[in-house]
């Protein structure tokens, strides 16, 4: 049966509120006339007669730009505090629109996290190129992926304490058909040198001090995400089907027998619902417990840390769209304690694609670190943030705009990791 | 003389009302997809009424809903001039859920969205008063102040646009009236 394109433009705007414009436009248009009538009679008298008049000849051929909006005010409290709903005793952050993100308060301790205001490998002109006497010496804060000549990414390794955002071209990742490429929260090192990448069948170990490089065949064809274990030298890599643990140093490998996962926590959806799963220091899969309260669906990589808490995406089915009509968010848990989540529900729209919240890395103290993905109003592109969540004290700040990504080479691939 | 003599009365006239409330939600739907922007659709759809409004006692009896139309498309149109050039590029990092999920109707209305963002803003008015409004060739072309020709043509190469941008559809003779 065909598709009609009646159907789909129908379902595009499907979401259009129903608005009653018809007394407000009447009033409006009284308040015109009357002040047209107004501003002829001071004409005819003489008084500022050119001046009304360019003002009677504005005021009836307006321009086609409209006047703001007054339709929608700012919902972002000064201290970054979220309005909070509860359901079925899990409380709900209510996060901002996505234009009201930039009204965010900025994260107060900004310094520490050594994240700059624009994040990105963008500007050309702190970019140089890895050469021959070194590498970068400094910790990596973060490492983008550029769109390279030929097909494939180069990474880019961002250092605050360098001079130079440093791209190496001698290491041409390359993708997989039908997979999307990620580099998982724990792509670099605890010591903040080392950087694995996956890629169809390989491992890519790059070390930034010196550049140099290990690569380790994997026969998987579909490992999609690689990072380093807690005990900073087993990488962990994940296929469509099998998990693998990596010895780069000896080129060792061994197929989990389980789950496996970098990190010390994870949050996954098992047969019986969501799963809290924890991880030991080389990776291999050490418990399980179900998430208590209303249902949640985990949907991205998650991120944990040393307190115990993990968070990651998640779907909000159920009674969560009933009660608060939000679909999705970011899901935070405390690993040692009862496993019962607090939410952070993203907004409803149609600036909100799916996965809007994909959770990057934790910050000091109880603060996670995540990007919030929403489109420009007006078909005017993606725009991409870090924001943090202080989940114990539920606030929220904005830590940084994501340079635009493209698919030209040497432009950032949008794809980049904490 | 002034010729927006309407409305005098403080309290609207039944039928503007009767006139507005039958179509607005129609035509607050097509300027969004015109301009791809919820708040400038409700501004240039005030805008629009408020015009309608100041001349309804000449407009009434006329066509009301040709005067609305062309100042709504057209002014949708125009507010694309003052704009910076878009990319419409998108994260590629997803993890798809292991089952169905009702947001793939959010996912599919923005696709719909993608796809008419690619289009010039005058493609989207003909596509939109031609098989959203279900307008003819001719409506289109009074409403925009173009050639019926040029409506047509619009028209066409919109249509293969927007195939090539959602190939899950069947955008094909039979799907288009």
């Amino acid at each position: 049966m065909s598709t009609d394109l009646r159907e789909l433009l129908e379902l595009a705007s499907d979401d259009v509120p129903e608005l009653d414009l018809a007394p407000e436009a009447w009033a409006e248009a009284r308040r015109r006339n009357r002040a047209v009538v107004r501003r002829t009679v001071l004409g005819v008298g003489g008084v500022v007669a050119a001046g009304a008049a360019g003002l009677v000849l504005r005021e009836r051929n307006p321009s086609p730009s409209p006047a703001p909006s007054t339709t929608t005010t700012a919902r972002v409290a000064a201290d970054g505090r979220l309005p909070t709903s509860v359901v079925e005793g899990i409380t709900v952050y209510l996060a901002p629109e996505p234009p009201d993100e930039a009204l965010l308060p900025r994260y107060p301790d900004a310094a520490r996290l050594r994240i700059p205001r624009h994040l990105g490998p963008a500007d050309l002109a702190i970019r140089a190129e890895l050469g021959p006497v070194g590498g970068v010496a400094e910790p990596l804060r973060a490492v983008f992926l550029v769109v390279a000549e030929g097909g494939g990414f180069h990474p880019v390794l961002f250092a605050p304490d360098a001079p130079f955002q440093v791209e190496v071209p001698t290491v041409r990742i390359t993708q997989g058909a039908g997979r999307q490429l990620a580099l998982s929260p724990r792509s670099i090192s605890d010591d903040r040198h080392r950087v694995v990448i996956p890629q169809p069948g390989s491992v890519v170990v790059l070390d930034a001090r010196d550049g140099g490089v290990v690569t380790v065949d994997v026969p998987d064809p579909t490992l999609s995400l690689a990072g380093w274990a807690r005990d900073r030298t087993i990488v962990v890599a994940r296929g469509r089907d099998y998990g693998w643990l990596i010895d780069p140093r000896t080129g060792e490998l061994r197929k989990g027998r389980s789950a496996v996962n970098p990190d010390w926590a994870d949050l996954a959806q098992g047969d019986a619902g969501a799963e809290l799963r924890t991880f030991s220091g080389t990776g291999e899969l050490t418990g399980i417990r179900l998430l208590l309260g209303a249902p949640v669906v985990p949907n991205s990589t998650s991120v944990s840390n040393t307190e115990g808490w993990v968070a990651g995406g998640a779907f909000l089915p159920g009674a969560y769209q009933r009660a608060v009509e939000r679909s999705q968010g970011l899901v935070a848990v405390h690993s040692d304690l009862p496993p019962k989540p607090r939410v952070l529900a993203a907004p409803t729209g149609p600036l909100v694609p799916k996965g809007a919240y994909r959770a990057l890395a934790w910050g000091p103290r109880d603060v996670v670190l995540f990007e919030s993905r929403s489109e420009r109003a007006g078909f005017q592109g993606m725009v991409r943030r870090v924001l943090a969540w202080d989940v114990n004290e539920g606030l929220l700040f904005q830590v940084a705009d994501i340079d635009r990504a493209a698919a030209t080479p040497g432009e950032f691939s949008g794809i980049y990791t904490l | 003389m002034d010729d927006a003599r309407a409305p005098q009365a403080p309290w609207p006239d039944d039928e503007f009302v009767d006139y507005v409330q039958a179509r607005q939600h129609t035509l607050l739907r097509a300027a969004y997809l015109v301009c791809g922007d919820l708040r400038l659709a409700e501004d240039l759809l005030r805008a629009a009424l408020v015009e309608l409004a100041r001349q309804w006692d000449r407009v009434r009896e006329e066509q009301p809903d040709l005067f609305v139309r062309r100042r709504l498309y057209r002014d949708a149109v125009a507010s694309w001039r003052h704009r910076p050039p878009a990319q419409l590029l998108e994260s590629p990092e997803w993890l798809e859920p292991d089952e169905p999920w009702d947001a793939d109707v959010v996912e599919r209305r923005r696709e719909v969205l993608r796809a008419l963002g690619a289009l010039t803003p005058r493609q989207r008015a003909v596509v939109v008063l031609r098989w959203f409004e279900e307008r003819d060739e001719h409506d289109v072309a009074d409403v925009l102040g173009c050639s019926v020709s040029t409506a047509h043509s619009e028209g066409i190469e919109a249509l293969g646009r927007l195939r090539d941008a959602l190939p899950r559809a069947d955008l094909g003779a039979g799907g288009v009236r």
